[in-house]
């Protein structure tokens, strides 16, 4: 783990979205210390009034302080990014771990529902989910995960299978270890480097696809501080009053970026073949 | 302590004895029969190679002696595995796990891959004994890093802490080997254990299997193509034709007067150490496994073949201290 962090230490572009990302985690973290205002609070008195000194990013049509929402925002997006994606990824997991390792029709049988999933596009399953289950916060959630389980599946799936075929597998056997020590010592720790990366990539994906939802009204409930309802609220505002929409958009834009390049820097760090390397 | 192989065979001291063993796998082709009834005695502590070219069934033998196949559909394996007694193919994979690593360990051909990328050695070679022991992960790095010492690699300590790929192929195969032997197993199976290596370190792991046979009283079944190996360190020498032990004899008494006319004929295509002479190749090709011959598995390519050879199939049979399966084969 340490040699990892060195590594990734050296790769300046990662090292900065993890930064941007541990910032954002401090403002969700923090926002009700922070905000300098509450971001229900509606003040008749400074409707779209541009960003100033006692509104920094302005305020919105209903005169609530677009800072205090973009900070409560980056609860909601990160808090609906880590819990669906610790949905995807649990079951992801354990549903390719199971495929791959058992093979054959417990194999063929799990792979084709993972196919089906797979063969709607990501926004259109998750609207479908989304209109079954109803506008919510924990819905959101739970549409998320659903939609982003099929790629931890194939991805682990694929994983196992190769390392399955490993002649240290079968070293391991023939000393003793039964399936499940084989499973959970000498597979699932080699399967790991890209099932990390595939989940940072899919924090951003995350916090994308909860703003989309929100965005065309399917997400969270409409006054809820999320990123995408305040981008939904400021596009009619636009030329009015810029700041409404603007600062979201950039606070998406940052935090997915933040991801990716993390995810590109672990993908390089998590490398096996260069773990032990002089650094 | 050795066990010299003795005449007359005491099946008391017999630790592993395998008896008509049959593995055959459903193909598209057909059924190919990769060993088609093997005998084997073991004795205890000795050393004993299992000779053969390519795709003659010494691997698969290993791995069914390992209960490695057998468990899939199209698998099968039949006849005896007796080890001290017991009787291996009747056993449950959860008595198999017990018996694995424990009593009898292995050492496979590759050692480039046979280790863990994502685990430390020193904990790769102790897992054994958390498996088998239930000892804690501090106590088992420790005999790991003791046993690494053993099997000649300098500062255990700082090694230990490394993953195999800082390790070279000579290195690994040690660590390997400490892997199979920290269990104490009663019965070593190595499968071409050296064949990865080059010739210089080839010689090493040979003598550290040596002596740890000597150290622990392990019996070694030493799987390999190379006679020149089995020479140096076997006491005992079984040859296998497709899927058959055409001959198994003392290793002095198997070079100086080979007994079967496929021994003969691997003999004869060594190289001499006089050299000058050309090597004599045996003429044709191994039979086709999902189609064996019903007489002897070697009468198309055997110099010396008669009508009989071609309908019956030898069983072996003890000629002159060696257990010969041709029918042509007589005392001196």
């Amino acid at each position: 783990m340490r040699e990892i962090g060195l590594r990734l230490r050296q790769n300046r572009l990662a090292l900065a979205g993890l930064v941007l990302i541990l910032l954002f985690m401090l403002m969700a973290l923090f926002a009700p210390l922070i905000a300098p205002y509450d971001p229900y609070r509606i003040d008749e008195s400074a409707v779209l009034s541009p960003p100033s000194a006692e509104h920094p990013l302005g305020t919105d049509s209903f005169g609530r302080d677009v800072l205090s929402r973009l900070l409560h925002g980056a609860r909601i997006s990160f808090k609906v990014g880590f819990i669906s994606v610790g949905i995807a990824l649990t079951a992801g997991v354990l549903i390719g771990a199971l495929a791959g390792y058992s093979g054959r029709w417990v194999d063929a049988a799990l792979s084709r529902v993972i196919d089906v999933l797979f063969s709607f596009p990501d926004i259109l399953l998750a609207l479908v989910i989304m209109a079954v289950l109803g506008a919510s916060l924990t819905n959101v959630m739970i549409a998320i995960g659903i939609v982003y389980t099929p790629i931890f599946a194939r991805i682990t799936r694929g994983a196992v299978l190769e390392i399955k075929g490993s002649l240290f597998i079968d070293a391991a056997r023939v000393l003793g270890a039964g399936r499940l020590t084989v499973l959970r010592r000498h597979i699932l720790p080699n399967v790991m480097a890209p099932i990390i990366v595939q989940t940072t990539l899919s924090l951003a994906f995350a916090i994308l696809a909860e703003a989309a939802l929100s965005f065309i009204g399917l997400g969270v409930e409409p006054d809820t501080p999320s990123w995408g309802i305040m981008l939904n609220e400021g596009k009619d505002w636009m030329e009015a009053a810029w700041w409404i929409a603007v600062f979201p958009g950039l606070a998406i834009t940052l935090a997915v970026l933040g991801f990716n390049v993390l995810g590109d820097g672990l993908r390089d760090a998590l490398d096996p073949r260069l773990r032990g390397e002089r650094l | 302590m050795t066990h010299r192989s003795q005449k007359g065979d005491a099946p008391v001291d017999a630790i592993l004895e395998v008896k008509g063993l049959r593995c055959s796998f459903d193909t598209r082709r057909g059924t190919v029969k990769a060993v088609d009834g093997v005998d084997l005695r073991v004795r205890k502590g000795e050393m004993m190679a299992l000779v053969g070219e390519s795709g003659c069934g010494k691997s698969v033998t290993a791995q069914a002696i390992m209960g490695l196949i057998g468990r899939k559909a199209g698998e099968r394996v039949e006849g005896e595995i007796l080890f001290k007694g017991e009787n291996l193919l009747e056993k449950s994979e959860e008595e198999w796990c017990r018996i694995r690593g424990n009593e009898i360990s292995m050492v496979l051909q590759d050692p480039m891959t046979s280790l863990n990328p994502s685990h430390r050695v020193g904990r790769q070679v102790g897992e054994v004994l958390e498996l088998h022991r239930k000892m804690s992960r501090s106590a088992a790095w420790s005999a790991a890093v003791e046993m690494l010492g053993k099997v000649g690699i300098s500062s255990p300590e700082v090694r230990a802490k490394q993953y195999p790929h800082q390790f070279s192929g000579g290195m690994r195969q040690r660590s390997v080997i400490a892997s199979a032997f920290i269990g104490q197993p009663e019965l070593l199976i190595a499968d071409e254990p050296t064949t990865a290596l080059d010739v210089t370190i080839q010689a090493q792991i040979l003598d550290l299997m040596k002596d740890l046979r000597e150290q622990t009283g392990a019996a070694i079944l030493l799987i390999t193509h190379d006679l020149g190996v089995v020479a140096e360190t076997c006491d005992t020498v079984s040859v296998m034709y497709a899927g058959k032990i055409v001959e198994q004899a003392p290793v002095k008494s198997l070079f100086a007067a080979p007994r079967h006319p496929y021994t003969r004929g691997l003999l004869a295509s060594l190289p001499k150490p006089e050299g000058g002479k050309d090597l004599t190749p045996i003429p044709g090709q191994p039979p086709d496994l999902s189609e064996l011959p019903p007489g002897c598995p070697f009468s198309d390519r055997c110099p010396h073949v008669v009508e009989r050879c071609r309908i019956d199939r030898p069983p072996l049979r003890l000629v002159g201290g060696h257990r010969v399966s041709c029918w042509l084969a007589e005392e001196d």
